[in-house]
This record gives C-alpha cells, sequence and structure tokens, in this order.
C-alpha cells in the first residue's frame, strides 16, 4: 500500500501547526465579540404579535422602484440571514438594484402561536402586510420576493390575492417536493406527522436543526470546524464564520398547526402540484398564476433540489416566466460573494423591466 | 531503522510537550487556582511521556476554556466545543494511524487501522444484535457525532420524563413477564399506563437497536469505500500526501456511502420508526404526568392547549370582522357620496355637474350586482373601469374577463353586461 506518502516529519509539522493555529488563534476567537447581524437600516412600521414589518432605509435618494417590494421569509431560520453582513447583504443588494425593500420578521414562534395555521399566516399576517403596503404607497399591487418555504407561501399568496400581487419572484422555492433526489422528503414520508405535532406541539428548531445537520453530518459538524483552524489567524473571515454560525444555529419553533399542514400536504402527500391544497377553505391552483415570474434556483441546494424548484415552470400559467440558476448552494446564494455580484441585481433588473 | 523509530518517537514527545507546556501556561495565567489538568503532569510537575500516545490535550483546552469562557459570547464558546470535538477526532486519526511509534511502514500501519476499525464496527454490530446496550462506543469518532445527532432528537423529546418505573433497565425478558401480568385493584388503571408506557419504552429501544445496526453495517461499508478508494488511488500513482488530505478523503468517502444509506427505502422505514417511536412513548409519559399534575392542582398543557385553541379561533374572527367592517365603511362612504347633492353652481353650469355626475356613476362598477369592492379592484387590474366597458361585451369577452378575474363564471351568471346596460340607460 504505497499510496501513503505521509513523511512522518510532515506530519509531526501538520499536526503541532495545528496545535500551534489554536494557540495563536484562540486570541482572535476571544476577540470575537458581539455578533451583529440584519445590519442595514430598517424601521418597523407594523407589529402584530411575533411578527414585524422592517423596512429598509438608504441614505441615496435615488429614484426607486415605485413597486415596493416585499421580502416573504420562511418559517424556519431566521431572515436575517439576507441581511447578514455589509458586504454580503441580499437586501442591500436589492436596493442598490433600485428597490424599495420591506421584510416579514416573523420572531420566535412559542406555544401561544401553537394554533396559527397556514392560512393565519398566508391570509392573515402577510395579507395584513400586503395591505399596509398598498395603503402606504397608494398601490394596487406589490412585488413579492419569496425565500424557500417563504417562496410556497407566496405562491399559495398570489393564488388567492391575484390582484394584490404585480410581481412575483421566487428564491430556492421547492414546488415539486417529490423529486427523486429530495434527501429531507424523502426522511419525512414515514414519519407520523399528526403523533408528532399532537405529541409536541410546536417543533422545536433544535430539533428541526439537527435534520439539516444531519443531511451531511460529516461535514457540517466535522470537516467545516476543521476548515476554522484556517481562518484562526484572520479576524474578519472568523467573524463572517461566527455570523453565518449564529445563524445557522438560531432557529426558531414551528406553530404546530402550521407544520403540520406544511409537512403533511405539502411534503407527504405533494398536494401543491396535484391543486389539492385548501388553505382556509381556497383551493390552491398554479395554474391560476398568470403574473410575471422569476425563479431561482441553487444549482448545488441539498436542501431543496434544483428539480423540486424548477417544476414550478410546468404549473403555472404564466406567459411571463424565467428562470435563473445560481451556482451554489442553498444558503451561498444569500451569502456568498459571488451571488452577491450576480443575483440582487438580476432580480433588480427584472422587477423594473416589469 | 529502530533508531529512527526512536528519533522520530522523540520529536512526537517532544512537539507534545512543547504544546503541553504552553496549555498548562495558559491555564496558570487566566485561572489562579486551576493549576494543571489532572493526569498529564507527574507530581514533580514533570512532563510524563507515557501519556503522549494517547494525550488529551483537549482536557486541557476545555479547562482553560471554562475558566475564561464567561467573557467569550455564547455562539463562540458553543463552536468552541465543536472545534475541540473536531480538533481531537483529527489528532485521533494522526494518532492510531502513526501514533503507534511504527510510522515507516505507512502501508501496513494505516491498513492495520482500517482493520480494527472495521472490527470495532463488526463488534458493535454483534453487539447490538445481542441486545446489548447500543451506546455509540467514542472510537467511531466522525461517526459519534452524526449518530448523537440523532440521539439529541430523543434528548429533546425530553424523554427524561418518563415516569419512575421500577426495574425499567432490567432487560427485555423480565418486562415481557410483567406486561403479561394483568393488571389488578383499584391502581388497575394506573398500572395499565405504566404497563403500556413500558411497552411503548421496549419498542423505543427496539427502534434504536435496528437503526444503529442498520449505521454499523454502513460504517463497514464506509471503510471497505475507504480501502478501495485508497486502492484506486494507488492505481493512478497518486498518493495521499498530509494528514488533512486523509482527513478530507476519509470525510468524502463517508458522506458518499452515508448519503447512499440515507436514500434507501431501509433507511426511510427505520427513520421514520425511530421518531414514531420516541413520540408514541412520550405521548403516553405526558399523558400520565398530566394526571399527576391534575391530581396536584396544576394546569396541564391539554387545558392550555385549548385556551390558546379558542383564542385564536376568536382572534380569527375579529380579524374578519374588521375586514368586513373596513369593506362595508367604504361601501357606505361611496354610496353616501353618490347621494349627497353635489357642489353649488350657478344654473349655467348645471350640465357640466350632471355630466360630471353621470361619469362618476358610470365608473362606479359596483353598482352591478355582484360586484363588491374586491372584484371592482381585480376589474380595475384588467383595465375595465366603467359601465360602458362591461356593457358592450359580447358574451365571448365577458366569459373572459371572468377568468381573468377569478369570478368563478359570476360575469355570466349575473349577467354583468346586461346589468351595465340597464345602468347606463337609467342614468342618462
Amino acid at each position: 500500500m504505497r499510496q501513503f506518502q505521509i513523511d512522518p516529519e510532515e506530519m509531526l509539522n501538520e499536526v503541532s501547526s495545528l496545535n500551534k493555529k489554536i494557540t495563536e488563534g484562540f486570541g482572535n476567537l476571544m476577540d470575537v465579540g458581539e455578533i451583529s447581524s440584519g445590519v442595514t437600516p430598517h424601521e418597523t412600521i407594523y407589529e402584530e404579535d411575533k411578527l414585524r414589518l422592517f423596512h429598509y432605509q438608504s441614505a441615496d435618494t435615488e429614484q426607486k422602484n415605485s413597486v415596493p417590494l416585499l421580502i416573504v421569509y420562511a418559517l424556519v431560520n431566521r431572515p436575517y440571514m439576507a441581511d447578514i453582513q455589509e458586504n454580503r447583504s441580499t437586501v442591500k443588494g436589492l436596493m442598490d438594484a433600485g428597490q424599495d425593500v420591506y421584510l416579514i420578521d416573523w420572531g420566535y414562534a412559542d406555544e401561544a402561536d401553537h394554533y396559527l395555521t397556514m392560512d393565519d399566516y398566508i391570509n392573515g399576517y402577510i395579507d395584513r402586510c400586503v395591505d399596509i403596503l398598498r395603503e402606504r404607497h397608494n398601490i394596487e399591487k406589490v412585488n413579492l420576493l419569496g425565500i424557500c418555504q417563504g417562496g410556497t407561501f407566496s405562491l399559495c399568496y398570489s393564488a388567492m390575492h391575484p390582484d394584490k400581487v404585480r410581481n412575483l419572484v421566487t428564491m430556492v422555492t421547492p414546488v415539486d417536493f417529490h423529486t427523486p433526489d429530495n434527501m429531507l422528503s424523502h426522511w419525512v414520508q414515514n414519519i407520523d406527522i399528526d403523533l408528532l405535532v399532537d405529541t409536541l406541539g410546536n417543533i422545536s428548531g433544535d430539533m428541526l436543526n439537527s435534520t439539516f445537520l444531519n443531511m451531511k453530518p460529516y461535514e457540517l459538524m466535522g470537516q467545516k470546524y476543521l476548515g476554522v483552524l484556517d481562518i484562526l489567524d484572520r479576524p474578519d473571515a472568523l467573524e463572517s464564520f461566527m455570523r453565518m454560525e449564529q445563524w445557522i444555529f438560531d432557529s426558531p419553533d414551528q406553530a404546530a398547526e402550521t407544520f403540520r399542514q406544511f409537512i403533511k400536504d405539502f411534503f407527504q402527500d405533494n398536494k401543491l402540484i396535484r391543486g389539492e391544497v385548501e388553505i382556509g377553505g381556497q383551493g390552491i391552483d398554479l395554474a391560476s398564476l398568470t403574473l410575471p415570474i422569476l425563479n431561482i434556483y441553487a444549482e448545488q441546494d441539498h436542501l431543496v433540489p434544483p428539480a423540486a424548484s424548477k417544476a414550478l415552470k410546468q404549473y403555472v400559467g404564466s406567459d411571463d416566466y424565467s428562470e435563473i440558476s445560481f451556482p451554489g448552494g442553498h444558503i451561498g446564494i444569500y451569502v456568498s460573494g459571488k451571488a452577491q455580484k450576480m443575483v440582487p441585481p438580476e432580480i433588480g433588473s427584472w422587477l423594473n423591466a416589469h | 531503522m529502530s533508531s529512527a523509530n526512536n528519533e522520530w518517537s522523540g520529536d512526537w514527545v517532544k512537539t507534545q510537550q512543547h504544546f503541553w507546556e504552553s496549555w498548562a501556561n495558559m491555564v496558570r495565567q487566566t485561572s489562579a487556582g486551576a493549576g494543571s489538568p489532572a493526569g498529564m503532569f507527574t507530581a514533580n510537575n514533570v512532563f510524563s511521556p507515557n501519556s503522549v500516545f494517547t494525550p488529551d490535550w483537549t482536557q486541557g483546552l476545555e479547562q482553560w476554556w471554562r475558566a475564561v469562557s464567561p467573557q467569550a459570547s455564547n455562539p463562540v464558546e458553543e463552536m468552541f466545543q465543536r472545534l475541540v470535538e473536531v480538533g481531537k477526532n483529527f489528532t485521533k486519526l494522526a494518532e492510531q494511524g502513526y501514533g503507534a511509534g511504527q510510522p515507516l511502514d505507512q502501508g501496513q500501519v494505516v491498513k492495520s487501522w482500517l482493520d480494527n476499525m472495521q472490527s470495532g464496527f463488526d463488534s458493535w454490530i454483534k453487539q447490538i444484535s445481542a441486545g446489548n446496550s447500543a451506546a455509540i462506543p467514542d472510537w467511531m469518532g466522525v461517526h459519534k457525532t452524526s449518530m448523537e445527532l440523532l440521539d439529541s432528537f430523543a434528548n429533546q423529546a425530553g424523554l427524561g420524563n418518563i415516569p419512575d418505573i421500577p426495574g425499567l433497565d432490567k432487560g427485555k425478558l423480565e418486562w415481557d413477564r410483567l406486561l403479561n401480568t394483568p393488571a389488578l385493584g383499584q391502581w388497575r388503571e394506573h398500572q395499565q399506563q405504566l404497563q403500556s408506557i413500558a411497552q411503548r419504552l421496549i419498542e423505543y429501544q427496539e427502534a434504536d437497536q435496528v437503526y444503529k445496526l442498520a449505521f454499523a453495517h454502513m460504517g463497514v461499508r464506509s471503510i471497505e469505500a475507504l480501502r478501495q478508494r485508497l486502492a484506486e488511488i494507488t492505481g493512478k500513482g497518486e498518493g495521499v500526501a498530509s494528514v488533512r488530505e486523509f482527513y478530507d478523503l476519509w470525510v468524502a468517502v463517508n458522506e458518499e456511502v452515508y448519503g447512499e444509506f440515507a436514500m434507501t427505502d431501509e433507511y426511510q422505514v427505520i427513520h421514520g420508526d425511530y421518531v414514531n417511536s420516541i413520540m408514541a412513548l412520550r405521548k403516553e409519559s405526558n399523558m400520565f404526568n398530566e394526571k399527576l399534575y391534575k391530581a396536584a392542582n396544576l394546569p396541564t398543557r391539554s387545558e392550555v392547549n385549548v385556551i390558546h385553541q379558542r383564542l385564536q379561533q376568536q382572534r380569527r374572527e375579529n380579524n374578519q370582522l374588521k375586514a368586513d367592517i373596513k369593506r362595508l365603511s367604504k361601501q357606505l362612504t361611496s354610496l353616501t357620496e353618490g347621494i349627497n347633492s353635489p357642489p353649488k353652481t350657478s344654473p349655467g353650469k348645471a350640465d357640466p355637474v350632471k355630466s360630471t355626475k353621470s361619469a362618476n356613476q358610470d365608473q362606479d362598477l359596483s353598482r352591478i350586482k355582484g360586484i363588491g369592492p374586491e372584484m371592482v379592484d381585480r376589474l380595475h387590474a384588467q383595465g375595465v373601469e366603467t359601465l360602458e366597458q362591461i356593457a358592450a361585451m359580447q358574451m365571448e369577452q365577458l366569459k373572459k374577463l371572468d377568468q381573468q378575474i377569478s369570478g368563478n363564471g359570476k360575469a355570466v351568471r349575473e349577467q354583468w353586461a346586461e346589468q351595465a346596460k340597464q345602468l347606463l340607460t337609467t342614468t342618462n
């Protein structure tokens, strides 16, 4: 077995330099102070229960798209990922691309939110936020940008309120939950969701997180941290890493009834593409969507595989449907430098042209 | 050869010693009373070479960390734990492969390491199959983290709250006997519940066993895959040039094998069974506990759930009422505006006023029965703003419009075009 050419001396050096890096780098680790995220200045223009509606403020008075853009994030994880740090902010990128940006921050659900249904979230909270924007800007229709589960919510919203949505952008949004490469969906098929929700109530964010990490455990719980040792001597890189780390483990609990419907109807029964979803008694028919749609997906997305998002094309009724694929992962599409140069500008110009 | 060995071992010792000393210094500096971590130094503070081949340098690290950690922000602390964990595994990898002091025949060392891992998995499989505790052995290193993630599921489901059942850890045979004993006496229901919980516990343990067994088999496959990958590398005339490279290779192979495993039908079943068994157990122990809370006159989760449910329903109704009131107010306002007398003008200007008034009325689509404010919005969105436009529509156009506004056939059913024509005649 001659494939090991690791010189013993080299190996020694390797391990001792590892030790050295840790020793020297800990100073930097200790210096990482309060990790701030959600960096772009914003004001809260509406509050309801745990929800807050943010309006992002820019210093420049450049002409903005007169149609406001409302970002609807997933309930899973925290929305500040779209605004994670100064030079990695999708929100800022959109503002630079001429958009007037609003975002719904869902807050942290607790047992008081146990009985919130998808109807409550979509036809309740989202609809009220949309109405506020319509009044505030004195317009009939707003632009929506839905992220992941937020995109699925936005699709449903647009189907139920076509009079209020002008353009829809969906990012890494699952539409077909039964594509063969969907690990998350594969795992959930044999779980008795009613038993789960009846027993636990709200589903803890930590539990969801364990599930996500278990999709690539060796990388995400092992190798990734070895990579930290390489950047221990670079405070900036370390801080960026810590920001992402904080976000990854900042998982809100999921309101029980919404979780129940979302997992059973969307993941297990794949009702969305079958036109069988009912929200608050209203049927959701993707074919009834005729508004312009921009569908963006990430090519190496292991959480929402590209096929799950791309399926949207064949189900919507829109004549004006475009796709953008980003070479990266589910999170990279928001935070990587490459994505910042590509994605928000393209969204901005598409919105400006529609 | 042996002198080269000794030289190398000496270097290894020196490296560890140097490293260890700087840690010890750190500990002494940052916490006055902490002293040096136990076991690594002899009584005279001399570094003991006996411990060098399995130095738990991380012990010192963790102690030091505990001393300084109040100053560190929490996410940093958590990340640090993970860092330490992976550092341990990495170093373990190096040591298992090379720390035995015989680095020269690398091939042999790596092979025996792989063989050891494989037999480790094999014996673990035997243990599990024999019904012994399926605790995850420490040597599993990186594999352990993955398994622990799933165990955390059980922890988060609060399985620690299982009511105290005497003799619970005695093994399956005893329980079979107990479970088959019919429940008797005034505590019959109580006993039945406990028996049921014990049954759920057994089912959970079984599901856990099945899961870990499948995982252990996967572990064996991952060793095989690693062997194969190494053979391929040799075949290409390439090599692995550093421990880091080996680690990365190991991670890549594991992810591949695991990824394949996780997408099998078998995995789907055991994953589901595992989660379901935890929940079934938790559900029954919850119910049992609720009886205790009630007896202690405490509120129960079930009770609180009912309150939340009723409250949420009430809030929904309130929101609906608010929306209705808003809509009706708007309608009322527009109706009143229509009825109120027009602004005063001189007689000569009567006609323009009249035509303004009728023009307004002609733009009021809600005069058609079946068109409410929401529908007005939708019609406006389609560019339809006057009664005239509707009145002029043929059947086909009306049907198309109906589709565009999601009217579900209303426009045709309620004869909007007809109505519009009527209204226009009246106005004029």
